[in-house]
């Protein structure tokens, strides 16, 4: 029996419970407003941050120059961040990190209690910490800070009242209990879209939030980046590549070459991501694959931070008989959406609102390019982005609170959201939800739609994604509320790859982790950040010139040179 | 689909994989949690990492076949 439909009411709502959502929790508790805290899994395990290989990009006043630090991030991402945003990021960093520091987060530290910074593509300034742990923490401060946690709720849907969002809905993945939430301002923070592609640790990133931001009207910018790939051994599942890339770890093609120094003489090994898996495209396209992979040359001292850090790359490893430390690895890139990308939500302000009033955002669906610009898996950007924009929405979703009473909920608005959230459970049909799974990441896995594309190749998936959405309403089988859990995934990541294909059709030229063989080259007349909104059912993309006076003040080039 | 395994002289059915499994994977069951729903599985380790008695082993060979890249 499905027990009673259970209804919550809170000053500040957050929607995820990784990284990015317990922050905002805590920031708005802090702040001395109610708070409820939703996830579709168990919060303290939930969210992408439990695999991470716990680096947050961290500024440090006395050692960093804020000058170097814009010219670097302005050079990776080909000219499309914002370095107002990076500035902020810098100074949130050294904020926010030490105020976990006193939370008794555990942090690296050297002999003097210093935080240890290592290295990670794209710079040299990562603190670093067991994730899983943190996660861990931060539950228990949350359960301290009095936030109610609601643990396996599948939030399908936002609650508006003319326009304003005014709460969510979900159901119980395992009783299928109905639950409605009500609160005066929302953060949405449930991750990205990783299509349950090949990288570890980031199956429950399905891109339902991405559906529910679209429905209510918000959004998105530049989601033609949305097309991350990390490396990953092709017959398992590894994390922590960022540091390792950067701390001996070598990549060689079939003829036993190293061949990253051909492709960037300066980064080699250590290249940004999609450098690196359009060098491993194009090495396999010309005959030289497959491609490995080995940590022959990591130091003592690093194999042991690495133990401590990522004990799960070691498990795996273990677990198929694999010393990486002696053995190469057959190596692929390993898929990754939306997530760690520069793209995502739009975000207003510092406050990170939305392009909807009343919604936040915050963690890996808020755009992160404001950092990155065009590129993605940057690595320890991400787990920084999540933790600091998380802490900032609540910041700011509980200031928003002062004056902003709490706005009716249209019940007959419930009703009809109550109605679809079920419609498909029990349903019959000849298509499983893994076959459905399998049949989407035909249409975003190949290198041909997100590693090296054309005009032709964006069409042909979106074409075929529209057939398979028709499949899915009419043949999926969804025969407990776990699989309509499912199913409601797989409706996140149709979102996502349609925003990611119609943006990338509409930028034409190639920039960053977007690369179209139609339009190789770089070009200034497209200095301009995409804007994806629904529009008469449909996405529809507009322009935005990049600030180009910000980059004047600040002395920085503009890109291409 | 990863071989793991529940050694059921070792669980004390506590239900602490039930409860913190990322992926809904675990039912719990009459004398050991039940893995109804393997396939799911993302071999993240954290129910082997968080089993009190070291009465779970994960294994990493990929759930569901996922389409390769090239």
């Amino acid at each position: 029996m499905i027990p009673a439909t259970e209804r919550k009411s809170a000053d500040v709502l957050v929607l995820g419970g990784g990284m990015a959502g317990c922050m905002g929790a805590v920031a708005a508790a802090m702040a001395g407003r109610s708070v409820v805290l939703a996830d579709k899994a168990w919060v303290g395990g939930s969210g992408e941050s439990c695999f991470a290989a716990g680096d947050i990009l961290y500024f440090d006043p006395e050692e960093d120059d804020l000058h170097e630090w814009l010219e670097r991030w302005n050079r990776n991402g080909s000219g499309m961040f914002d370095p107002e945003w990076m500035e902020w990021y810098a100074g949130s960093s050294t904020e926010i990190v030490n105020m976990m520091n006193e939370w008794g987060m555990d942090f690296e530290k050297d002999a003097n209690g210093r935080f240890k910074r290592k290295p990670g593509r794209g710079h040299n300034h990562a603190v670093v910490f067991p994730g899983f742990k943190m996660m861990r923490k931060l539950r228990a401060r949350l359960e301290k800070l009095g936030v109610t946690i609601v643990d396996r709720v599948q939030v399908t849907d936002l609650l508006t009242n003319n326009g304003q969002v005014v709460g969510a809905t979900g159901f119980n993945v395992r009783t299928g209990q109905f639950h409605i939430f009500h609160a005066r301002n929302t953060i949405l923070c449930t991750g990205s879209c990783s299509f349950k592609g090949q990288y570890h640790g980031q199956d429950m990133e399905s891109g339902e939030g991405n559906t529910m931001a679209l429905q209510a009207g918000a959004e998105f910018t530049n989601m033609e980046f949305s097309n991350c790939y990390n490396s990953t051994a092709r017959d398992f599942d590894i994390c922590g590549m960022s540091r390792f890339q950067r701390l001996g770890g070598r990549f060689t093609n079939a003829l036993g070459e190293p061949f990253m120094d051909r492709y960037d003489p300066i980064n080699k090994d250590g290249a940004l991501l999609h450098v690196l898996v359009r060098a491993m495209t194009t090495e396999v396209r010309e005959g030289r694959g497959p491609i490995y992979f080995n940590l022959k040359n990591m130091s003592e001292e690093d194999r042991e931070l690495s133990y401590r850090i990522v004990p799960t790359f070691f498990a795996a490893c273990k677990s198929c008989g694999i010393d990486p430390f002696k053995d190469s690895v057959e190596w692929i890139p390993g898929f990754m959406g939306s997530t760690s990308s520069g793209s995502g939500l739009t975000l207003k302000s510092f406050a990170c609102d939305t392009t909807v009033p009343r919604l936040f955002a915050a963690g890996d669906m808020a755009n992160q390019g404001l950092l990155i610009g065009s590129i993605a898996g940057a690595g320890a950007v991400h787990l920084g982005w999540a933790t600091i924009s998380g802490f900032r929405a609540g910041e700011g979703a509980a200031r928003a609170c002062e004056g902003a009473e709490l706005l009716p909920v249209d019940e007959a608005q419930v009703e009809s959201i109550r109605e679809k959230t079920f419609a498909k459970l029990g349903h019959e049909g000849h298509l499983s939800i893994a076959d459905a799974i399998y049949r989407i990441q035909s249409c975003v896995i190949p290198a041909k739609y997100n590693i090296i594309r054309c005009g032709e190749d964006l069409r042909e998936a979106l074409a075929a994604l529209d057939q398979i959405e028709k499949d899915i309403e009419k043949e999926i089988i969804v025969r407990d509320t776990h699989e309509l859990m499912l199913y409601h995934e797989l409706r996140g990541m149709l979102t996502t790859a349609r925003l990611t294909f119609t943006s990338a059709l509409e930028r034409r030229e190639s920039r960053g982790s977007h690369y179209r063989t139609d339009y190789p080259d770089m070009d200034k007349e497209w200095n301009v950040w995409l804007k994806s909104r629904l529009k008469d059912g449909k996405i529809e993309i507009t322009r935005e010139p990049v600030p180009a006076e910000k980059f004047e003040r600040y002395g920085l080039p503009v890109y291409p040179l | 689909m990863p071989i793991f395994a529940i050694n059921s002289e070792k669980c004390i059915n506590c239900g602490t994989c039930v409860k913190i499994c990322p992926l809904d994977v675990f039912r719990a069951g009459e004398t050991v949690p039940e893995i109804r729903y393997r396939e799911d599985c993302q071999s993240c380790f954290l129910c082997q990492i968080y089993c009190p008695k070291d009465a779970i082993r994960v294994d990493t060979i990929r759930n569901r076949p996922t389409p390769l890249p090239y």
